[in-house]
């Protein structure tokens, strides 16, 4: 195939970068991303992640431990671009762009047609879910590379069993998700798609990667808190008391109605777990989600889009009568690996963990496209245009993504973090810990340079939050403030909540005290620079 | 007769279960009558003795009720039932109970003319007669019920007519349809766009019929007065104003979050808001979680609770959809199967509640049917593996079985315990004390604001103290005026009203019946407390104090 030939796929995959790369600061990272991205540039510049342990395995987060491979990337492209947006952005714009590639080589096993392919691709490629999580480090996009992956070389690639067990190994160090679907996804892959190799080979990697999943499990069960990640994070369904409590509660009301506790207890007891789970499921995957708004807390999602743009669940709908009308080997796959891909969303409940969805929209991608080539050719048109409105109407809008996500993705929080420090010069620097959800690690991405706040001493930092970052103080909400006396005070970046504590612990008039106010993106005030003559404590 | 039973005895025992649920104590179940069934019982004697509602409004076309403008099919023909039966609080229930059982029988005979097999009429009745939104709406005095049963018969003559060229079908069809568009607002707006759609369906088979204007002129002359009353009436709009999705308070955050410095871009940005938003809702409907396990709000315990469609029908909703799709006749039945659900589904998209179970009581009746497809040719299935198929037909219907107890269970006794204080309880009983002590005092002041978990105001708090005083609807029309107090509402000696406690504990020779939001136990003389009103859970509602 010559480059002519190949000219619309260069120009979906070129549009594809573009428009990932497109006002590259957008959206701001939220803490956890903040995290990753200043971890990598830690661990390419010293080798240390930002608690100062030499290379590890297992990383901290706000929710959870993570694995390394995200961190890895980052700090990679850190290394190459340096400690700004390019540099924690552009490997995953690019990991974001190669699934438009991979779709492209995928969309090919279902339906060799060059349309077909191209249309698939373009989906993927301009998919609102796609280009948001391609624009910020995160291990959903990771996985959804790696699946995507795992298949091309399972099912349609010539067999490379070295890279096809590196891609498996690279999975399985991504996310804790991926321990779960990867056993269960490459061999059903194997089985029912892959014809260039022997029964013996598939079960030995069926195996192997059972294996490896099963070890990777048991030793993370086994470090310390791993067990608490795992209940807290992958099977919260077990632990959610609310589930236990309704059962208490239902059952109770019967009995206290005079009903038998032999029936009481056969109509709620535990295997309320197992409906409620698999509801849990059920609800992250309706249409709403898909078409509808992708995050409805609009942290990770644009504000007014679905994972896949809104019009196209016309063709989704045509698509899926036509496989479901069309029952074929290679359909039945599209339908089981979304199955496969997201099946642990049941032991999550009641957590929403949409992100987790991702892997899936490829998949999606193919089914809508089935459906858009069966469609009349004027519906066709107005599909397309209505797809380019929607497209360009998000991206005209994001502004509103960013206001609307203000707590979680700070925009401002750059400019009052670096005009703290500049007025603060070498002295001490106390700040509220309310400006922003887990203020510290903004502190350590957004100031020029490295703060190392510790020196390794925490081996397994499970949800570990830093409170001193060198001589920068996060003022909690049981923190106090005093007249220093003979003590040093520090310079002050102050929320409303903490203004209001000055003013009335220490009967300070705020108003003449305050140096300068930092507005958030709605114009609001939203941080107070005080100068140093209050101490904390 | 006899062979007529026979050959219909699986339609004759569906028919009477469906009757046994929606009869079985009609009068207890729900344990209280909510402000919604006391408006419309107390409004439908006033109606009946008087020709006025309470307000004095003669004959009106839309009920002020409690400020929300209610339709009036329901409360007239409550009155009619007042004229039989006498002053009852069973009267409000029984019509809506009564079309839901006369839904069984238009279900099995809508479905056998749409889909012309008779195994899918009764898998359909079938799932009529057990389906909890049925149960659930027959039982609280729900006007839609009658709209859609006037829906399918009307569809049913339509059938017919295609069938047989007849056209008093088409004349009965119009008539029915007429009755079903006055029964509830939004059917006003469905029902001509299913009518329209259908005959685009079916236009080719209409234009083989010698074409007659009449049915449709009768129609159009049957609807007029209400289209002429929903667009000349300010109540009527005031009604759709107040529930349509402009008052979501998600959708003002985003309007305000969106707001630009450019008026053009302002336009055009909060159009696309609106719109995106509305679509998004429309998308929402289609929640599982909603649709099979929580939809129908029974209960406070999350996901356990009951959807409008049993968990147990989903299975049938796939297979039915499965079957439709898979087999290529049925082409302009499945289209419209699909339209009636896409289009009946608006109205939830439409207005401000997150779902709104009982405005898409139609696309549930179409659900209903593709599970009856789906039961049907799942049994037709299993009947071909001989060995297993009573096995697994066993299995089938103890699962349906376990799934209709779970949900009786939970609508008959979890559903009082949960959400006894939206049912209005304990009205009934602060209206019976509260006349109990009528001749003890000079007045008597009821504070409706009242609430489990957070306050909120019994709005038709007069109504329940007029019916359970047996007050005269005439005398109560000319009593019943607002006072200078917040909300305050008077007749006779009674004042619905905020209290203020600290002026109004000075008062004599009154009877105040307050709850814990309006005035704090710890601020009240407990010798003064003479009754204490609970919900139904237990937790002090009201009490009253002594003056």
């Amino acid at each position: 195939m010559n480059i002519k030939n190949k000219k619309w796929i260069i120009i979906i995959i070129v549009l594809g970068f573009l428009i990932r790369l497109f006002w590259i600061d957008f959206p701001k990272f939220t803490a956890d991303e903040a995290r990753i991205a200043y971890r990598g540039y830690t661990l390419i510049t010293e080798g240390r992640d930002e608690l100062g342990r030499v290379f590890p395995f297992i990383f901290n987060s706000s929710q959870d431990y993570q694995l390394p491979l995200t961190t890895y990337i980052t700090a990679l492209g850190i290394g190459i671009f340096g400690k700004n947006d390019y540099g924690a952005r552009l490997p995953f714009i690019l990991l974001g762009t190669m699934i438009v590639v991979i779709s492209y080589k995928i969309a090919q096993f279902f339906n060799p047609r060059k349309e077909f392919c191209l249309f698939v691709s373009a989906i993927v490629a301009f998919s609102p879910g796609m280009i948001f999580l391609s624009k910020v480090p995160n291990e959903s996009l990771v996985l959804t590379i790696l699946v995507m992956l795992l298949f091309y070389l399972l099912a349609v690639k010539r067999f490379n069993l070295r890279l096809i067990v590196l891609v498996i190994i690279l999975s399985l160090i991504t996310s804790k998700f991926s321990w779960f679907i990867i056993p269960i996804f490459v061999p059903f892959v194997l089985f029912f798609f892959t014809n260039s190799v022997n029964k013996r080979i598939k079960i030995r990697i069926s195996l192997l990667v059972i294996c490896i999943s099963i070890s990777l499990f048991l030793i993370y069960f086994n470090i310390p808190q791993g067990k608490r990640s795992l209940i807290e994070n992958n099977f919260s369904l077990f632990q959610d008391t609310s589930v236990t409590n309704g059962i208490d509660k239902l059952r109770g009301q019967g009995l206290e109605s005079g009903g038998l506790p032999f029936i009481e207890k056969s109509l709620f007891n535990k295997t309320h777990f197992i409906s409620i789970g698999f509801l849990n499921w059920l609800s992250q995957m309706q249409p709403y989600f898909f078409f509808g708004k992708f995050d409805e807390k609009n942290i990770d999602g644009f504000v007014n889009a679905g994972s896949l743009q809104k019009i196209l669940i016309i063709p989704f709908l045509a698509g899926l009568f036509y496989i479901l009308s069309n029952i074929e080997k290679k359909y039945l796959f599209l339908l089981i690996s979304i199955g496969i891909l997201t099946y642990p969303l049941i032991f999550a409940a009641p957590f929403n963990n949409l992100k987790s969805i991702l892997p899936v929209i490829p998949f999606l991608a193919i089914i809508t496209v089935f459906g858009f080539i069966h469609l009349r050719k004027f519906l066709r048109v107005v599909i397309i245009i209505l797809f380019m409105f929607e497209l360009g109407f998000m991206f005209l809008n994001m502004d509103m993504s960013t206001r609307i996500a203000q707590y979680e993705r700070p925009t401002w929080i750059q400019e009052v973090i670096r005009d703290g420090l500049k007025r603060s010069g070498t002295q001490k620097l106390a700040i509220s810990d309310n400006l922003a959800s887990d203020l510290g690690v903004f502190v350590q991405w957004y100031m020029e340079g490295k703060m190392m706040g510790l020196d390794g001493d925490i081996i397994f930092p499970y949800k570990f939050r830093q409170t001193e970052i060198s001589n920068i103080r996060i003022i909690s909400s049981d923190s106090g403030f005093y007249m220093c006396g003979t003590d040093i005070p520090a310079n002050v970046i102050a929320s409303k909540r903490d203004v209001k504590k000055i003013a009335s612990w220490l009967n300070v008039k705020t108003e003449l005290a305050i140096k300068n106010a930092y507005k958030n993106d709605r114009g609001e005030d939203i941080a107070y620079f005080f100068d140093p003559t209050i101490c904390v404590h | 007769m006899r062979s007529l039973i026979l050959n219909n005895k699986i339609f004759i025992v569906i028919f009477l279960l469906g009757a046994f649920l929606r009869f079985f104590r009609l009068g207890d179940y729900p344990i209280h009558l909510n402000h919604d069934e006391m408006t419309q019982l107390y409004d439908s004697i006033s109606i009946a003795q008087t020709g006025k509602d309470i307000y004095g409004n003669f004959l009106p076309f839309i009920f002020p009720s409690i400020g929300d403008f209610k339709p009036p099919f329901y409360t007239y023909i409550t009155s009619i039932f007042y004229f039989v039966l006498g002053w009852n609080e069973l009267i409000i229930r029984l019509p809506g109970a009564i079309f839901g059982v006369l839904i069984i029988p238009a279900i099995y005979f809508f479905t056998l003319e749409f889909l012309k097999k008779r195994s899918i009429a009764l898998a359909s009745a079938f799932f009529t007669a057990i389906a909890p939104f049925e149960i659930f709406f027959a039982r609280k005095s729900f006007e839609n019920g009658a709209g859609v049963f006037m829906l399918l018969i009307g569809f049913m003559f339509l059938f017919k007519f295609l069938k047989r060229p007849d056209v008093r079908w088409l004349y009965f069809s119009a008539v029915v349809f007429a009755f079903g568009m006055y029964t509830y607002f939004s059917h006003a707006l469905i029902i001509p766009i299913l009518l329209v759609v259908f005959v685009i369906k079916y236009r080719a088979e209409f234009a083989n019929r010698v074409f007659n204007i009449f049915p449709v002129l009768l129609l159009l002359f049957l609807i007029a007065p209400l289209f002429f009353m929903i667009l000349s009436n300010s109540n009527v709009r005031y009604r759709s104003q107040t529930v349509f999705i402009g008052q979501d308070r998600e959708l003002g955050r985003l309007l305000e979050v969106g707001k630009t410095s450019n008026q053009f871009s302002d336009f055009f940005v909060h159009t696309y808001i609106y719109v995106d938003y509305v679509l998004d809702k429309y998308l929402k409907q289609f929640d599982p979680v909603y649709l099979f396990a929580n939809g129908l709000d029974l209960t406070n315990q999350g996901l356990m609770g009951a959807g409008p469609l049993l968990l147990v029908q989903m299975l049938f909703v796939l297979l039915g959809i499965l079957f439709l799709i898979r087999n290529n006749f049925l082409t302009k039945e499945k289209s419209f199967i699909l339209l009636w659900v896409l289009i009946a589904m608006l109205p939830s998209a439409l207005t401000f509640e997150k779902h709104s179970p009982h405005r898409v009581v139609m696309v549930f009746v179409m659900l209903n049917i593709v599970s009856g497809i789906g039961l049907s040719y799942f049994i037709d299935f299993i009947k071909r593996c001989r060995k297993y198929s009573f096995t697994i037909l066993l299995v089938t219907f103890s699962a349906i079985f376990l799934n209709v107890i779970y949900f009786l269970h939970i609508y008959f006794i979890n559903y009082p315990y949960e959400k006894s204080e939206y049912l209005q309880y304990p009205f009934k009983d602060v209206a019976e004390f509260a006349w109990s002590q009528y001749p003890n005092f000079e007045s008597i002041v009821f504070d409706p604001s009242f609430g489990d978990f957070s306050p909120m105001v019994g709005v038709g708090a007069h109504y329940y103290l007029g019916y359970f005083g047996h007050y005269p609807p005439e005398k109560f029309q000319k009593e019943l005026h607002t006072g200078s107090n917040p909300r305050e509402m008077i007749f006779d000696k009674f004042s619905i009203r905020q209290v203020y406690w600290p002026a109004d504990r000075s008062r004599k020779d009154t009877l105040f019946i307050v709850s814990i939001w309006s005035v704090p136990l710890s601020d009240v003389d407990q010798s003064l407390i003479i009754k204490r009103f609970n919900f139904y859970n237990g937790k002090l509602a009201f009490y009253a104090i002594k003056l």
